[in-house]
């Protein structure tokens, strides 16, 4: 299979540097452009039509995310191509959409063009960009992205009671006793999470503060959830989180 | 009269009290306070030596060196790794604590760089029984040990080199090891005049702290042995 594709990035060397990559390393990507700005791209997509878009999201005018907006549907799939920003690493991850680190490892590249090439094959439909673009643009009530078994979820954040992880896996408690098992570690949901109020109680444990209904000092302090789940606080978290629960009632 | 002295009395003894208790109140919130305050201190002095430009700039002279060598895969691969470190000290500086699985994911991948400089053989084997996802440990943690075992035990050392990380299950406690056959370190002191051992003696402070704050015991060996060096860290079971 053959996938039309084209490099988005303003810095030269960064895309000599991924165009060389993929020469060498996915051969299946056939580049039919490079733009260097938010503008050239949006000419070059209407023009070429790719199927895949490499978008660096950190550019002068315009970024990345900024380019998807001029697109009523978004009939290509990206991998966002990105330095160091943990603002926009985040919102990514959120929506579960696809992305590569600079430097790039060939590795990661090969791994991101392969889930890419599926969801081609199988015409699905790139729900994860639009998910992005929803998040940035209504901030209030995001839905996360949740990879299960063969797809993608899409939760709102505040109907997550709590998380478990084990081992590399993490269970999602969602109201009126939802629950979905997500190929993901607990430690990155605490990072994505934690700006909306969620806390972890335990080593294995992350509670939406919101959903607390009840606090007991049995057994060194336990919270009660809104779906009646009794979750134990550990004794190292226990000022923390109660901190925390005071702040969140205020 | 009689009663009128009582009750000033008492009055008096309640006001004593009382300002015994706020003072001994205060004096602990100054403690919790400046526990915090040197946690900190100590965690951005961790941070600190793993970005020590010595460390960072040889790292980067080694992949040079890949680069004048033609070997364009191995400079890709070490530069991949030296990029993750950072990003890993960037990201966790923020963070008192970690999962082991990071912990021992940034070892990894700062002993792919140090292997390159010095060349040496290692290993890190964790028991099937831990949950290194779900085990927290302080951020940084065994960086300082590793180092140690490498720039003062393999790195005079002539011969086969060679360093082994082992996480265990000790009853309810995680048990790492750090072990290397290096030349020891009362060899180690001769070569190097200078003071050696800071970073550790920091971390030995750090994980005091933390027991004061925590109420768990950490636990911290060092042993001698034949041929090399062992390190014993063992944490509490979170409870």
């Amino acid at each position: 299979m053959q996938i039309k594709s084209i490099i988005v990035d303003d810095e030269k060397h960064g895309r000599e540097n991924l165009a060389g990559l993929l020469e060498s390393h996915c051969p299946e990507v056939i580049l039919v452009g490079l733009a260097n700005s938010v503008k050239s791209a949006i000419q070059l997509i209407k023009n070429e039509k790719p199927q895949l878009v490499f978008l660096d999201i950190e550019m002068p005018g315009e970024n990345g995310f900024q380019l998807l907006e001029h697109f009523a549907d978004i009939n290509f799939e990206v991998i966002f191509v990105t330095a160091y920003d943990n603002y926009a690493i985040k919102a990514i991850r959120f929506s579960a959409a696809d992305y590569i680190l600079k430097p790039i490892n060939f590795n990661e590249l090969k791994t991101a063009v392969e889930k890419v090439t599926k969801r081609i094959q199988k015409k699905e439909e790139n729900r994860q960009i639009r998910e992005l673009n929803r998040n940035i643009l209504q901030p209030d009530n995001p839905r996360i992205g949740l990879p299960t078994n063969d797809r993608i979820e899409f939760v709102e954040v505040k109907k997550i009671v709590h998380c478990k992880g084990e081992s590399n896996y993490t269970h999602i408690y969602l109201h009126e006793k939802k629950h979905l098992l997500v190929a993901k570690t607990l430690v990155e949901f605490e990072d994505l999470l934690k700006e909306y109020s969620f806390v972890r109680t335990h080593k294995s444990h992350l509670v939406n503060l919101k959903h607390v209904v009840a606090y007991s000092k049995t057994d060194g302090g336990t919270l009660e959830l809104s779906n009646s789940d009794k979750i134990f606080i550990s004794r190292r978290r226990k000022d923390e989180v109660l901190q925390m629960l005071k702040t969140s009632i205020a | 009269m009689q009663i009128i002295i009582v009750v000033l009395l008492s009055i008096l003894t309640i006001l004593i009290i009382g300002l015994l208790l706020w003072k001994w109140r205060v004096r602990r919130q100054f403690r919790k306070e400046e526990q915090k305050r040197r946690l900190r201190e100590l965690e951005l002095t961790a941070i600190r030596s793993q970005m020590n430009p010595h460390f960072l700039f040889n790292s980067l002279n080694s992949v040079q060196n890949l680069v004048q060598q033609n070997k364009g895969r191995e400079a890709h691969l070490y530069l991949s790794d030296f990029a993750g470190l950072i990003r890993k000290v960037l990201n966790n500086s923020e963070k008192e604590e970690v999962s082991l699985a990071e912990e021992l994911e940034l070892i990894r991948q700062y002993l792919n760089l140090e292997k390159l400089r010095f060349d040496f053989e290692f290993e890190v084997l964790v028991d099937e029984t831990i949950d290194a996802h779900n085990t927290q440990v302080p951020s940084l943690l065994l960086q300082p040990f590793v180092e140690n075992a490498i720039v003062h035990g393999l790195q005079n050392k002539r011969g086969e080199k060679h360093l082994k990380i082992d996480v265990m299950k000790k009853d309810a406690f995680v048990l790492i090891t750090i072990t290397d056959n290096g030349i020891g370190r009362k060899a180690a002191k001769e070569i190097q005049q200078q003071k050696n051992g800071k970073g550790t003696k920091l971390m030995k402070e750090r994980l005091n702290i933390l027991q004061q704050k925590q109420g768990e015991k950490y636990k911290l060996t060092t042993t001698d042995l034949e041929e090399g060096t062992l390190v014993e860290i063992v944490l509490p079971e979170e409870k």
